[in-house]
């Protein structure tokens, strides 16, 4: 156990990184989206008959344009470095491994971030002030950088699910480095790119319905109605090729990381699949739901078209957003990066050794460096199963261990230590590691936390 | 009280490049991250300073909007500038940085609140104009509170990344990461070091916009010149007893680094005080001559150096706190 555990009760880790990476995609993917969206819209304003139309709408694009310059650049940029932090806080050994192997990829991401932030503000602060051609192309400039960043980001996102067998090949042994560019066009690399971009040009619909909610219907009918109809089209690509992209990204998992999606189908009673069959419900719901919300309320009758129809949208694509992230999150489990490194920052190839030596021996975030077993059992808590449970709250080990003794969570324990090739819970948790010993003390403690002593035992647990 | 099993081991994977190649890149990055940081806060303090030493007349008034349209750049720059040291110090110190950032980590986190909410900030007093103003000055100085807060919590971080010896008794006192590095004694100074040298930038600030200004409207761009070179002046003399007690507060090893025991440490130091004193005496005398070529472009040209060389020494003075756990190469 290399580092301390930021240890939040009942919520739990994992949620810090969630609802800041959902914020973040949702936001990020707009940007890349609205890049588009904004020269495309503005060429087309350009280029129209009727010219008292097109200046109409290179109007609303101003005002849209500062919506989005105020919305990606502020929260943009701070849910990104709020993702640095969280993952970070919460797992420092997969970032560091992730930084290591990334660190140029990241570095040329930050450069077309820097390009993006500066046309962005530029964008908007020269309309009207400088030749319309010259600021088409000034959005041309944003729109490249600004999918620059998500064909890089991509590779690593993916790479977390699929490393690939070239680059585990090399795991481990010092020469990752020369494996980079199978480790960035990983086996999901595609499929997620094109899925992405999908939802992309989506969220850009979307937040331009917001925008264009605003106008009013009574006074510009005429520009009202072509403003919400043309972006509505801009949520059409995703329904059309939205569920191909999906089978072929899961044909891109290995059968064995695939478990988790069949247990939706040959069902186990613990709840953890019928997590994943409720997501897929939810993101087929709220997709059809936006579809006929798009359509109907917006297509249809564009004029009336209000601010709380868009944000009835905007609210399920944030649902549907949320729970796309998730099910990739679930489908990652045990792992944190695919087949090298579970969840709570064990490297599958250390796995006997730390059977052998035991968990704690390397570094020891126990409490005041104390030998008693149940503080022993805290941190190996932590450690190893904190990332995905707390005690009471979120995924919480009280509940779930409920009504069994000290022999049963002992012999629950030892299970997942075994991890037998038939053990279901191979599916969604890492091994337990370490020696018998560490066995033990974890056993200890949970039964400690399961079926509290009278107070007077606590004390004398803890010296 | 050492406790050296608190330190992660490395990371099996190795670093793609030599280690050179990331120090040099931190460092520069760094240096342009402070540099942004500085003009934003030190440009929020001036303005405040402006509008209310002018008690609200239009003179001081227009100081405080003209740089408040600026800090919604400033801000962003600084935030994306930040973004690659922050990158390169998980390359480097990973073990130690995201350590001791658990240990800090609600504070961490809320580093992140605080620029959304001084970001919006910055933004509304931007958009505000001359005449109707009502909560401007109020707005913008809540958020350049909380931008020293968050440079605050920074050296919180920062200097409990480099005392691992620290870490266990404040990581058990509270493992859900509500800590601070208060006990540290080289805290306050140093962040005061940073905090007034922002300000000091922040007049060389307004001095550049007097050079924008000079042929437009000189009346305006000399007022720029007095009042932005008078603070770099001020800031920068304060520098001096702020440094003396940064270097004071160093453990006797550390501070002797800059006192002959590192000769590279010990000349950047020579030249860092050399330039800020020679600094004071130029923009003194480009005042009095209202020069705005010295004030503009010899006086930041030497400052530039100055800032270099300390962010050279800061990191002399990491490698030697990490020097008994960590030695690269
Ligand atoms: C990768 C994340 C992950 C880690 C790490 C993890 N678990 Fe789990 N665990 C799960 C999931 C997911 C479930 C299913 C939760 C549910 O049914 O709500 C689960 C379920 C359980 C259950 C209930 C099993 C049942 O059949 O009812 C127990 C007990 C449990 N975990 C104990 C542990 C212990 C002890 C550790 C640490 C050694 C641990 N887990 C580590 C993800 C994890
Ligand atoms: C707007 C508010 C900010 C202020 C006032 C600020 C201020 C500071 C200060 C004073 C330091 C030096 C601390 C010390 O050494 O004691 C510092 C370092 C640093 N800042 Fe910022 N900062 C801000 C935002 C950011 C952001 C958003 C990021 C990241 C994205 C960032 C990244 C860094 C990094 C990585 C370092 C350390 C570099 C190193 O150790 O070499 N900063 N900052």
């Amino acid at each position: 156990m290399n580092y301390p555990f930021w240890n939040i009760p009942y919520l739990g880790s994992g949620w810090v990184i969630g609802i800041i990476a959902i914020f973040h995609v949702m936001i990020s993917q707009f940007a890349v989206g609205g890049g588009l969206y904004l020269p495309l819209a503005e060429r087309k304003a350009m280029r129209m008959a009727d010219k008292q139309m097109g200046a109409e709408w290179l109007k609303q694009l101003a005002r849209h344009s500062k919506f989005f310059l105020i919305l990606t650049a502020v929260f943009g940029t701070v849910s990104g470095v709020g993702i640095w932090f969280a993952i970070g806080l919460t797992n420092p050994e997969a970032t560091s491994t992730l930084i290591h192997n990334f660190v140029f990829g990241w570095a040329m991401e930050w450069v077309f971030f820097m390009i993006e932030l500066a046309t962005v503000a530029v964008y908007y602060y020269t309309w009207d002030r400088i030749d319309p051609k010259l600021h088409l192309k000034v959005g041309w400039v944003y729109a490249g950088a600004s999918i620059a960043t998500l064909v890089i980001i991509n590779g690593i996102l993916t790479f977390m699910l699929t490393p690939g067998d070239t680059w585990l090949a090399v795991a481990g042994t010092g020469h990752e480095a020369s494996k980079f560019w199978n480790a960035f066009f990983n086996p999901t690399y595609w499929p997620s790119l094109f899925l992405r971009a999908c939802v992309c040009a989506s969220l850009a619909g979307i937040w331009a319905l917001i925008t264009s909610s605003h106008i009013d219907g009574d006074k510009h009918p005429a520009l009202k109605t072509s403003l919400v109809q043309w972006s509505v089209k801009w949520l059409v690509p995703s329904f059309v090729a939205i569920p191909f992209l999906m089978i072929w990204y899961l044909m891109m998992v290995p059968e064995s990381q695939r478990a988790l999606l069949s247990l939706g189908i040959d069902t186990i009673g613990a709840g953890t699949f019928s997590i994943i069959t409720r997501i897929a419900l939810v993101i087929i719901v709220t997709s059809a739901t936006i579809v006929g919300v798009a359509y109907y309320l917006a297509y249809r009758n564009p004029v009336e078209f209000n601010l709380s129809h868009a944000m009835a949208v905007l609210l399920l694509a944030l649902i549907a957003t949320g729970s796309g992230e998730y099910a990739r999150e679930m489908l990652r489990k045990p792992y944190v990066i695919g087949r090298w490194m579970y969840s709570n920052g064990v490297r599958v190839p250390y796995v006997a050794r730390i059977n052998q030596e035991g968990y704690l021996v390397h570094s020891e975030w126990v409490w005041n460096s104390s030998t008693s077993s149940y503080s022993r059992g805290e941190a190996i808590f932590r450690g190893e199963c904190g990332s995905c449970h707390t005690l009471s709250g979120y995924r919480p080990l009280k509940t779930l261990l409920a009504g069994r003794d000290q022999a049963n969570i002992g012999s629950f324990i030892t299970m997942l230590h075994d991890y037998k090739p038939d053990s279901p819970y191979r599916r969604f948790m890492p091994p337990m590691v370490g020696t018998k010993q560490d066995v033990d003390d974890l056993t200890n403690y949970l039964n400690a936390q399961v079926n509290p002593p009278a107070p007077a035992k606590v004390l004398t647990a803890q010296k | 009280m050492m406790q050296p099993n608190l330190i992660p081991t490395l990371d099996p994977n190795p670093l793609p490049a030599p280690y050179w190649v990331f120090k040099l890149l931190l460092i520069v990055t760094f240096f342009l991250h402070i540099v942004a940081m500085n003009f934003m806060l030190g440009g929020g303090v001036l303005a405040l300073v402006s509008k209310w030493r002018s008690k609200n007349q239009p003179k001081g008034n227009r100081v405080f909007f003209d740089v408040a349209k600026k800090l919604p750049v400033l801000l962003p720059a600084t935030i994306t500038l930040g973004i690659a040291p922050l990158l390169f110090v998980q390359v480097l110190y990973g073990q130690y940085f995201y350590t001791s950032s658990i240990i800090v980590a609600w504070p961490w986190f809320l580093v992140l609140v605080f620029l959304t909410i001084a970001y919006y900030g910055f933004y509304y007093v931007s958009f505000q104009s001359g005449q109707h103003h009502g909560r401007a000055g109020g707005v913008m100085l809540f958020s350049v509170i909380l931008t020293f807060l968050i440079g605050f919590v920074y050296s919180n971080n920062l200097t409990l990344s480099q005392t691992p010896s620290r870490w266990g008794g404040k990581y058990f006192s509270n493992p859900a990461g509500w800590n601070l590095n208060l006990s540290e004694p080289t805290l306050i100074p140093r962040f005061l070091h940073f905090m007034v040298a922002a300000v000091a930038m922040g007049g060389l600030l307004l001095v550049f916009m007097a050079l924008a200004n000079w042929k437009r409207d000189t009346e305006y761009a000399r007022q720029l010149l007095q009042f932005g070179g008078k603070g770099f002046m001020y800031a920068t003399r304060a520098q001096i007893l702020v440094g003396i007690w940064f270097l004071a507060s160093l453990p006797r090893d550390m501070r002797m680094l800059y006192m002959g025991d590192n000769p590279l440490a010990t000349i950047l130091l020579l030249v860092g005080v050399a330039g800020g004193i020679g600094s004071i005496f130029l923009m003194s005398d480009a005042l009095r001559k209202e020069n705005i070529r010295v004030a503009a472009y010899y006086v930041p040209g030497i400052v530039g150096v100055v800032i270099l060389s300390m962010s050279v020494m800061r990191d002399i003075l990491r490698n030697a706190y990490l020097k008994p756990y960590f030695q690269p190469d």
